[in-house]
């Protein structure tokens, strides 16, 4: 693994171009190319098995996973997982597995973008894994580091109705001490029965490196002291090294709580809001600006700030990829403890253009490393 | 100016300096309150229509058929309003996908830009960017909403609050924020003007969602320009104006919702007290989002009887009974029910008055 600049997946892809195509003729030829292109074992067989239409679900699930993992490891990422291929959404993969959570429908996020919500009305606790089988055959197959991402707590809760803490309030609280109270509670509530087991599996059966993707985090700024804690105490006697990614958020509302969290890594987006430009003047990577915020507030932790843009079909020079690295490193005053990854996962991006984003992503660390190595 | 809260409160109470009032005797005028209910916000899109606008987004449906679905599920929504007995029918606003967009894509001097957190929510707009002074052709609401059914109801337009709108949006032109929300609420007014000499609609009142005045402490200018806000829409339109807010507690507007100019204030009941309400000076009309928009618990009315009761106790001449904000936090069977809680609410107090 590459001493400086590690290169990182953040999570998802899209689904695998064979399995989005299922049932036409593409298909097989989809499986074909990728299967090649990627260096896929025995991906022969999953293409005459998708032009004889003799395959399973449950098998095109597991090539779908394979050709994930292969995905990032031929783009020569050091830390790698399967594009979250088995997932149907992050939020509802979790919840649809959790005792008290039901899920009512289909409420906007943002114009005519949904997800399925539910509505806890117990005590939630955590009916079946939801990762433990897919890490196991990531494991199994990954030729490089794993990471498992886990939907954490805090998004749980905010991206849920709480039927059933908010009652158990009394109503001579005042509204605002009601929700403070249920909500404390139901976060809690999760940490111990949900995210926990979770964990705790995952690091027995060998996980050593895990997200816990946050990306509602700031969504209720004077709770983010309140996740600190319950994060420290979901993490607490786990052996593993654990990175936070929170996205498309205002990160100055993390401060200074962020400081006295027990996480390794920080993994955050950048790049979107960074100008296209090479170079290493604050003008060219305002982008990285929120870099500063670790520095003054003295956080341990290494930082992975997004290098690239998942939100675009733009791929980044490999030069701006390693510009953006340098002047992070130049911020935090510390090369090592800036990590390579993407702004999130690249689940809007066709195949073609992740790879091709992937790819710059790992080029760019490398330049970025030859400018510490001297060569 | 603004007013002193002690100057505003009804029935001659004052101030005890803790903001509670305990040496004041509340006269019941019971007999006199009057209950109204209306929506006041969105109604959900089914999960049909969503598809199909993303299916539009990706050129795959037209705006016909985008516009053909939408009607239909629209004329759904103003028919179970009349069903319930809803005093001012409003139009769900299917077709709209944030507060701003359908103003912030047609009027001259806007464009829309990237996706902003909607307050504490999971759920984003399209940053409205002011390039220009504003401007319209007008049309927009006519085009936006579905006119021909509200034709013959007591109709409720629900509007942005233009300083909402100017305080979320980005600014690149050389004009104080204030005076860009007036011009703003000039613009909304000829919309409602020219929707009504088009369509024939009777707008008896109109409402503006106003999320970010309680979102924090407003200055005094900032609250000044709220209020000529109002005032530019009330005579702009001939009509009622309703200052809806949510999200945060009213107290935060304390020290100037009073002179607002609104004929009736709204305000979230989950996370503002009756005493908060009460320090605020209003009287005459308030506007009670009793049924929680972003939950999906369904109100029952005996949780909500004691904040009613002292909301009468007060001596408020009419109470509007009405949801928090937009109901598309929820999916649109637990709107429904939400809605018929509404009603519910209101038969069980006009039941236990009798």
């Amino acid at each position: 693994m590459s001493e400086l600049f590690r290169t990182q997946e953040v999570g998802s892809l899209s689904r695998a171009p064979f399995a989005k195509k299922l049932g036409s003729p593409e298909s097989a030829e989809e499986a074909l190319y990728w299967g090649k292109l990627l260096r896929v074992e025995g991906h022969e067989e999953l293409y005459n098995a998708l032009r004889s239409g003799s395959i399973t679900q449950e098998q095109l699930i597991d090539w779908a996973s394979l050709y994930g993992i292969r995905f990032h490891e031929a783009a020569g990422l050091d830390v790698v997982y399967d594009g979250e291929q088995r997932r149907v959404e992050m939020y509802e993969h979790l919840i649809s597995r959790v005792e008290n959570a039901v899920i009512l429908g289909r409420v906007k996020v943002w114009d005519a973008e949904t997800y399925r919500k539910a509505a806890i009305v117990g005590v939630p606790r955590l009916r079946e894994h939801a990762y433990l089988d897919e890490f196991l055959f990531v494991k199994s197959k990954a030729r490089r580091e794993v990471k498992v991402p886990v939907t954490g707590p805090y998004t749980l809760m905010d991206w849920s109705y709480d039927e059933f803490y908010i009652q158990r309030q009394a109503v001579s609280l005042g509204p605002l001490e009601r929700r403070r109270r249920a909500r404390e509670e139901l976060l809690y509530d999760l940490v111990e029965n949900v995210i926990r087991p979770e964990l705790r599996a995952l690091v027995d059966a060998g996980a050593r490196r895990i997200q816990i993707d946050e990306p509602a985090l700031t969504t209720k700024p004077d709770e983010v002291r309140l996740y600190v804690d319950a994060f420290n105490e979901m993490v607490k006697g786990l052996g593993a090294t654990f990175t936070l990614h929170v996205c498309y958020s205002d990160y100055s509302k993390l401060f200074p709580h962020i400081a006295e969290m027990k996480v390794h890594e920080f993994s955050i987006e950048c790049a979107n809001r960074d100008t296209l430009s090479p170079g290493l003047s604050e003008e060219m990577r305002k982008g990285y600006s929120v870099l500063k915020l670790f520095r003054e507030h003295s956080v341990k932790a290494k930082v992975a700030p997004g290098v690239t843009d998942v939100h675009t079909d733009f791929i980044e020079p490999p030069e701006l990829v390693r510009d953006r690295l340098l002047y992070a490193a130049k911020l935090l005053d510390d090369p090592a403890q800036v990590i390579a990854c993407h702004d999130c996962g690249l689940r809007t991006r066709r195949w073609e253009v992740a790879f091709e984003k992937e790819r710059v992503l790992v080029k760019g660390a490398m330049l970025a490393r030859r400018e510490f190595s001297g060569s | 100016m603004r007013n002193a809260v002690h100057e505003l409160i009804p029935d001659g109470r004052r101030e005890n300096g803790d903001g509670v009032f305990r040496t004041v005797k509340l006269h019941g005028k019971k007999d006199m309150t009057e209950l109204v209910v209306h929506v006041s916000g969105a109604l959900p899109r089914s999960e049909e229509l969503f598809a199909l606008r993303r299916r539009h987004a990706r050129g795959r449906a037209t705006w016909e058929d985008v516009r053909g679905a939408a009607r239909e599920e629209s004329s759904g929504w103003v028919r179970f309003q009349k069903e319930l007995g809803f005093d001012l029918i409003a139009d769900p606003m299917l077709l709209w996908h944030d507060h701003f967009r359908p103003f912030a894509e047609r009027w001259s001097g806007v464009e829309v830009n990237g996706l902003a957190r909607w307050f504490d929510n999971n759920v984003f707009y399209r940053v409205p960017v002011f390039k220009g002074r504003p401007g319209s052709r007008g049309g927009v609401l006519r085009d936006y909403l579905f006119p021909e059914q509200l034709v013959g109801c007591r109709v409720k337009l629900i509007l942005p609050e233009p300083f909402t709108m100017v305080a979320l949006s980005e600014r690149r032109v050389e004009v104080d924020p204030g005076e860009l929300a007036v011009e703003v609420a000039r613009l909304l007014a000829f919309e409602v003007r020219q929707l009504v000499r088009e369509t024939g609609v009777s707008v008896e009142m109109v409402q503006l969602s106003a999320p970010y005045v309680v979102s924090r402490r407003l200055g005094d200018r900032e609250a000044e320009a709220v209020s000529e806000s109002v005032r530019a829409l009330r005579e702009g339109t001939g009509t009622r104006v309703q200052l809806h807010t949510f999200f945060y507690p009213l107290s935060n507007a304390s020290d100037w919702i009073a002179d607002s100019g609104a004929d009736v204030v709204g305000f979230d009941a989950t996370v503002t007290s009756a005493e908060e309400v009460l320090s605020t000076g209003l009287r005459g009309e308030i506007a009670v989002g009793i049924v929680d928009s972003r939950s999906s618990r369904v109100e029952r009315p005996d949780e909500v009887m004691g904040l009613l009761g002292r909301l009468v106790e007060a001596g408020f001449s009419r109470i509007h009974l009405t949801t928090t904000t937009d109901l598309d936090y929820v999916p649109p069977q637990v709107a429904r029910a939400k809605l018929e809680a509404l009603r519910e609410i209101r038969a069980a107090y006009s039941g236990r008055r009798r």
